[in-house]
């Protein structure tokens, strides 16, 4: 084994562990605030819509990257400074919970509205029929979507090498300059081929658990 | 229109100058209707002519746009009326039959007693047992809604509507959705239920069922009953041209 690999390595997982820590933290963040979220679009109260309407406009619309410069260059000039991963993790959060929101809501309202009619001529209370007969059917019709959503937001988590997080991809950037500096030699190919087969691995299994819940969902 | 609602405890429904529009289309023009305790409404008419709108209407699914509607002397429509606690008085069958698809036959009929009656589990499941034998069902307690046919379905929900001891119960088209030969299988448990004083008011195009078990029939057209009447009278001799022209179409 040439001697590069080790300390490359070594650095590689470093960076690994920081777009894993970035991943779980934007994902946990974005499904329970998206979820809230998501609620909170179904509710009666058209002021409430609407101001939840904005946000997940706003943050859904953005090309992330955009998200994560105004963030990290933008608002230190009114005085918020963040560190990177923070900028990131929100950059991320605004991004993930505005379209977790938007996929329970879709969710829910695609229950059909028999539905809640039948809940409501028993006598539930709009609370009632949404805890026990919309939302546990509207859960299982977002679970492929949010699946793929958690996919997404672990490919997006590359997004923060830009603003200079040391993620994975970050790690396998500059282990390459570093290599091309000291011998001359890039690596490139070992390397990003490294990274590439990370992801994969890590997106896998996501992907096959999305198709299998789609598929064990349309058999009922 | 100030006279006090009908005190008497023997109306049970009773709609007073109904008016509903969706946006600027108004779909029931004034409806008047009384219905006594025991007595089986029927109600026909052209697709489109508000049925639905007015069985909505009875149970305020729809809020109506002006008018009264009474339960058992009580105005639905007036403040302070708390419309879930109403509800549990009024059952509701559909055409879609709206089972819960989450749950099991048993839960479907459950779900309302225990959450909102506060019954125990073992009662309700014994309640629910009673009725799901009662409709011919004893042995798909624990099925789930999908894997039965639309007359077994529509059965359930009958049944899960009963489980609310309701005082009254509205059908709207409820064999419509289904394959003629499980059209009777149904029919029979509205039968029982007519026979058994259930105070019914159905919206049918089972014009045999009307003849036999409607102690009235009303025809709703242009949202107005346009004609009302006892059942054989009005299908055998309509006074109003569109109920003879609309029955001359459903009956041909
Ligand atoms: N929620 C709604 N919003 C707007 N229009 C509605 C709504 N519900 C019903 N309508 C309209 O009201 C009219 C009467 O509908 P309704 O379902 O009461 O008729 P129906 O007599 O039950 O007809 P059918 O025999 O086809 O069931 C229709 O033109 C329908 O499009
Ligand atoms: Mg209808």
């Amino acid at each position: 084994m040439p001697s590069w690999v080790a300390p490359v390595a070594g650095y590689l997982a470093g960076g690994l562990l920081t777009t894993l820590a970035l991943a779980a933290v934007s994902i946990v963040v974005s499904v329970v605030l998206g979820t809230v979220l998501g609620a909170l679009l179904v509710l009666p109260s058209r002021a409430t819509r609407l101001a939840v309407r904005c946000y997940v406009e706003i943050w859904r619309g953005l090309p992330i990257i955009v998200t994560l410069f105004f963030i990290f260059f933008v608002l230190p000039v009114v005085g918020l400074r963040f560190d990177t991963f923070v900028a990131a993790a929100i950059g991320l959060c605004l991004w993930g919970s505005s379209n977790v929101a938007e996929v329970v809501r879709g969710a829910v309202q695609s229950v059909p509205h028999g539905q809640a009619d039948a809940a409501a001529a028993l006598g539930f209370p709009w609370h009632g029929r949404m805890r026990h007969v919309v939302f546990p059917q509207a859960v299982r019709r977002a679970l492929p979507p949010l699946v793929g959503l958690v996919v997404n937001l672990t490919q997006q988590t590359s997004l923060a090498a830009v603003i200079g997080v040391l993620d994975l991809l970050q790690a396998a950037q500059r282990s390459i300059e570093r290599l091309t500096l000291s011998s001359g030699v890039t690596h490139a190919v070992p390397i990003l081929g490294a990274v590439l087969v990370v992801y994969f691995v890590i997106c896998l299994p996501l992907t096959s658990l999305s198709r299998r819940l789609e598929r064990s969902l349309r058999q009922g | 229109m100030t006279e006090p609602p009908a005190a008497d405890q023997d109306t049970v429904i009773e709609l007073r100058g109904v008016r509903k529009s969706f946006g600027e289309l108004e779909i029931l023009k004034g409806v008047d209707l009384a219905v006594r305790r025991g007595e089986v409404v029927v109600i026909i008419g052209p697709s489109g002519g508000g049925k639905s709108t007015l069985l909505r209407c009875v149970n305020l699914l729809e809020p109506v746009t002006a008018g009264q509607v009474f339960l058992e002397g009580e105005d639905l429509t007036g403040p302070g009326v708390d419309l879930n606690l109403i509800r549990r008085r009024i059952g509701m069958v559909f055409q879609q039959f709206n089972l819960f698809p989450h749950l099991t036959v048993l839960d479907n009929l459950t779900l309302a007693p225990r959450r909102l009656l506060g019954l125990d589990r073992r009662e309700a499941e014994r309640q629910a047992n009673d009725l799901l034998s009662r409709v011919g069902l004893a042995d798909k307690v624990d099925a789930h809604p999908r894997r039965l046919s639309g007359g077994q379905q529509q059965r359930v929900a009958i049944a899960r509507a009963l489980m609310m001891s309701p005082h009254v119960m509205l059908f709207d088209e409820v064999t419509s959705a289904l394959d003629p030969e499980l059209v009777s299988e149904v029919l029979d448990v509205m039968r029982d239920l007519a026979r058994s004083g259930m105070t019914m008011l159905c919206v049918t195009h089972e014009m045999g069922f009307a003849r036999e078990l409607g102690d009235r029939l009303v025809f709703v057209d242009g949202g107005v009953i346009a004609e009302q009447g006892r059942p054989a009278d009005v299908l055998d001799d309509p006074r109003h041209p569109r109920t003879r022209q609309f029955l001359h179409k459903v009956l041909r």
